[in-house]
């Protein structure tokens, strides 16, 4: 009799373990007033978010914000989940990425009258990548941020070299012949130790590149893909060769954060230059070399820079809509405190960008920090849409693969990519 | 004769020997590289002996994410798991192996089944169902699958069963003794040692499932290891010495439960593959 | 002595709530539910057989289908050859059998994903180790996972170190059933090695090797851990398979009407080939 006793009772006691695990996981939450649930990813900001919510604690005693963050891949399989149960976040942190397949399925709050009361105050592009145009073009996110893709490069490479540094003057044909001369063989065992660049697929350089020379990814209606066409292919090819021909880029087969990427590359010093978001700025922070950072190339038709907006949504859902938008303009506003400003991202509040706590900020790592922010004029999203993750991350970069690692002909592979695609865009 | 017999033993051991290097040179590897700094975890060809010995590296794990978190997540939902089917499977071990009535065999029979029913088809709809009831994200859907069974435990324990002589029941029901007093007190205690298997397999099943965890839960704060492990694979992507140095403490309870329990664990499986 | 029989169905209460509700009712929802279109947020949407056309005229589907059947044929029969060898020389009388017992099946406890990390490392293609040793033997390694072509054999040769000892161990304890007295009566009809393997030893392992193949096939059909691990499903799509793929359009793209259709179809080709497996052992398993 005594044992099962024990028994029944070791199990009652974890499971209530279980649950109290499960209750005392909740963040800070207040008795009065009305309160409102945030949460955005990277982890590593949370204290300045902490801060700048207390911030907005004081400014604002009736509201009271809950928050909780995550990684980038598990935080979005959490918003999912919640919207599944029917329990979203008031305010989330919404990527350009998706903000389409939120709005599509009717889970976020159009924010245009909220937007146009201020509108001339804000970097207009971002916003208007907000948009979702089969709901009559309102945005559903409100930019706090931008960022762009910035051209990396390793100083003490080129020094080594004995090659000038890029400039926003440069076009992609320098780029890809400057390539060729930082590619080195430092320890003299037949292969390359350091390469000149990162050539892959990724959205962040290669989309860019196909419409700088004339090419589009997808057609303006978002229904057919056109990386066959000649602009799109001869960049391919050109990207392609770099790696194949050139040598002067390593192979891999795709920008895949869970292998050996471009950013760690770069770190390790493998390679001299990289295209990448303007968010590196932050993994570059602490390399053991000399670097910095100019514009994307132009091409011969124009110059493309791939970037977009960071914001944060309202769920259509909420309980509280105006405390919401109001916690939403602190977060996006002027006074969202500068210590929750991220290396790379460029307030949506042009006074805030055009700032010199800005520049400050940004010249202890680029030394033209002006190269970022006109980085706007040019700036180009990479046709987000709705299933934008199926068919662009995870089927382009899988069709294009082969070319790259030289298995297959850029035709064949922009073939397939097609076929793949435009099946996920018509697929339900 | 026995000269062939004794060559045949020699080039045995050396092959053997051999193999058992290859096979253990991965864990080598891995405490080599938890180690490791983070710039000499990049040269190549790889360094054999650490320039320095990073011990601090272990901190920086347990610091860079909340692994005691993980470990007692793990711990919790293993331990509760093991007792779950302790309490389901003797039940219905106990019914089938000494009751008879209408529908024993169809009973039976679909438990037997349910055995290759791979869990990758029915967690959509498991998933749907405890995200309508609210469980997702609790640890819930993790353990009262549990609770209702388990196909493998059930079957070892009702054959097990069957080979305890039924005087023990007429003995024990002439003292006047119920028939769940009969299991507790004499069923149980008899199998031990397959109720020591079966818990085995079970807490080592739940400690390294990654996909029951990754679908049903996505706070942080009850991921249990195999989680973690991803979620730091995310966060620190290329840091090779402290993703090492996770999954080197996470595989170290079971490492060290096995080395003790291996007799039970390795006879467990022998006798599922008997019985089947 | 008489039980009463209610006490029965009491005790089976909860497997048997277990079985309708966690067990057998999901395998008819995902059947149901491969008719419809439904991400969870809108009510489902009748969808008749557009889910399986789609499967069967998308490539991706084809391509899924023979990654996971090149991944069960390469650790399904080739790591049972190799735990079958493992099995025959330990069971030779030769000390530290324990302890070679014991480093075999190692892997095998470890988590699928602690293993994972231990081989994407080891696989890198600029800095593993792998392809240093393979280096100091004179073969200049391929780019393991950055190479569609390779990935999926790292992935095997990982699963192989995984799983290996599991089947050593059920082989091990097949061939210890094997009496003594048949391997005495060979040898004094001076049989020799080969004559007992294949006359004696193989098929009176064939029940043992029976349950090894159908268990092997079907844990094989069913890998994911590692692939969502070690190359989520890339490069190419080279490592994606099946179950990988369910979960891809279930639990990212949300599209739950295609993956119950994929998950149903899963269970119908696994279910075949067990049932193929079950037919043909008349021809080759020997009961005695």
């Amino acid at each position: 009799m005594k044992r099962n006793r024990l028994l029944i009772v070791t199990l009652l006691l974890l499971l209530a373990a279980g649950f109290c695990v499960e209750a005392a996981g909740q963040e800070e939450s207040s008795a009065s007033g009305v309160t409102i649930k945030y949460m955005w990813w990277t982890p590593v900001y949370e204290p300045y978010i902490q801060g700048a919510i207390e911030k907005f604690h004081s400014e604002n005693p009736g509201i009271s914000v809950e928050y909780e963050t995550l990684a980038f891949d598990p935080y979005w399989q959490k918003v999912q989940n919640l919207f599944a149960a029917g329990n979203p976040p008031d305010a989330f942190d919404m990527s350009v990425v998706f903000v389409w397949d939120f709005a599509d399925k009717g889970s976020v709050l159009d924010i245009e009258d909220f937007v146009s009361r201020d509108i001339d105050k804000y970097y207009r592009k971002p916003i208007d990548m907000e948009r979702y145009p089969d709901a009559g073009g309102k945005p559903y996110a409100m930019p706090y941020q931008w960022v762009a893709s910035m051209l990396y490069y390793n100083e003490d490479a080129f020094d080594a070299a004995g090659v000038g540094y890029p400039t926003r003057d440069w076009d992609y044909e320098t780029l890809i012949q400057t390539s060729k001369k930082l590619t080195a063989d430092t320890d003299g065992d037949g292969k390359a130790d350091r390469y000149g660049f990162f050539s892959n697929a990724a959205h962040t350089f290669l989309d860019s590149m196909i419409k700088a020379y004339g090419g589009e990814v997808l057609s303006s209606d978002y229904s057919t893909c056109k990386i066959t066409e000649p602009a799109a292919l001869q960049v391919i090819q050109k990207c392609v060769d770099m790696i194949q021909k050139d040598k002067s880029a390593p192979v891999a087969a795709s920008y895949d954060a869970l292998l050996v990427s471009g950013g760690e590359m770069f770190r390790s010093g493998k390679i001299a230059m990289t295209i990448d978001g303007s968010y590196m700025i932050d993994s570059f922070k602490d390399v053991p070399f000399e670097w910095d950072a100019t514009m994307v190339p132009k091409g011969p038709v124009k110059r493309s820079i791939y970037g977009g907006p960071d914001g944060i949504s309202i769920a259509k859902t909420t309980a509280h809509p105006d405390e919401t938008w109001a916690f939403v303009k602190f977060m996006t506003g002027a006074d969202r405190p500068k210590e929750t400003w991220i290396p790379g991202g460029v307030s949506i509040t042009k006074s805030v960008a055009s700032s010199s706590d800005w520049t400050d900020m940004h010249k202890q790592w680029i030394s033209e920090p002006k190269d970022l922010l006109d980085a706007a004029q040019y700036m180009e999203g990479a046709d987000f849409c709705t299933k934008w993750l199926e068919w662009r991350i995870n089927t382009i970069n899988a069709e294009l693969a082969p070319a790259f690692v030289g298995q297959k002909s850029v035709a064949d592979a922009a073939r397939a990519a097609k076929a793949a695609v435009e099946k996920v865009l018509q697929s339900k | 004769m026995a000269r062939a017999k004794s060559i045949g033993k020699s080039v045995s051991f050396l092959v053997l020997l051999v193999l058992a290097f290859v096979f253990l040179f991965p864990f080598f590897w891995m405490f080599l590289t938890t180690v490791k700094s983070d710039g000499e975890l990049f040269l190549f060809p790889p360094s054999w002996v650490p320039q320095q010995w990073m011990w601090s590296n272990y901190l920086k794990t347990l610091q860079a994410v909340p692994f005691l978190r993980f470990t007692i997540n793990s711990l919790i939902i293993s331990v509760t798991n093991v007792l779950a089917i302790f309490f389901s499977c003797s039940l219905a071990a106990y019914a089938l192996a000494r009751y008879s009535f209408r529908g024993k065999t169809l009973v039976f029979n679909a438990i037997v089944a349910s055995m290759i029913i791979p869990i990758h088809i029915i967690i959509l709809p498991q998933y749907l169902l405890f995200n309508s009831i609210k469980w997702l994200d609790t640890f819930l859907p993790l353990i009262v699958p549990s609770l209702l069974g388990y196909s493998l435990g059930t079957f070892l324990l009702r054959q097990f069963f069957l080979t305890i002589p039924r005087d023990l029941d007429d003995a024990a029901m002439m003292d006047g003794a119920g028939s769940l007093k009969i299991l507790l007190k004499v069923y149980i205690p008899l199998s031990a040692g397959a109720f020591i298997t079966i818990g085995l397999f079970m807490f080592v099943f739940q400690w390294n499932d990654l996909l029951r965890p990754v679908i049903f839960l996505s706070s942080r704060n009850k991921m249990p290891l195999p989680v973690g492990l991803i979620n730091m694979m995310g966060q620190y992507t290329v840091q090779f010495n402290l993703l090492m140095c996770g999954a080197l403490l996470s595989i170290v309870p079971v490492m060290i439960l096995f080395l003790i329990a291996q007799r039970y664990y390795i006879e467990g499986i022998a006798m599922t593959a008997i019985k089947g | 002595m008489v039980r009463k029989k209610y006490e029965a169905w009491l005790f089976l209460g909860p497997s048997l709530l277990g079985l309708v509700f966690m067990i057998y009712g999901p395998v008819a929802a995902v059947f149901g539910l491969g008719f419809t279109h439904y991400d969870v947020l809108r009510p489902a949407e009748w969808a008749g057989l557009s889910n399986y056309i789609s499967i069967f005229s998308n490539p991706l589907f084809w391509k899924v289908l023979w990654n996971t059947v090149y991944f069960a044929l390469g650790t399904g029969v080739v790591g049972i050859f190799f735990s079958l060898i493992l099995a025959m020389l330990i069971n030779v009388d030769i000390p530290l059998q324990g302890i070679f017992r014991t480093i075999f099946f190692l892997p095998v406890v470890v988590s699928m994903v602690a293993a994972s990390f231990i081989w994407r490392w080891m696989l890198n293609s600029h800095f593993g180790v792998f392809n240093y040793l393979l280096q100091t033997v004179g073969i200049s390694g391929p780019l393991w996972l950055d190479d569609p072509r390779w990935t999926m054999f790292g992935i095997i040769i990982m699963t192989l170190w995984k799983m290996v000892g599991y089947n050593m161990i059920i082989f091990l304890a097949g061939l210890k059933n094997i009496p003594r007295e048949f391997y005495q009566a060979a040898q004094i009809d001076g049989a020799g090695w080969s004559t007992r393997l294949f006359r004696i030893t193989l098929p009176l392992l064939s029940p043992t090797t029976f349950f090894v193949i159908i268990v092997s096939l079907i844990n094989a059909f069913l890998v994911f851990e590692q692939t969502y691990v070690i190359t989520n499903g890339g490069p190419a799509n080279a490592t994606l398979t099946f179950a990988l793929h369910i979960f891809n359009n279930a639990f990212l793209y949300f599209k739950m009407g295609y993956a119950s259709a994929l998950a149903f179809l899963f269970f119908i080709i696994i279910l075949l080939v067990t049932m193929i497996q079950i037919g043909l052992q008349k021809r080759w398993v020997y009961y005695d």
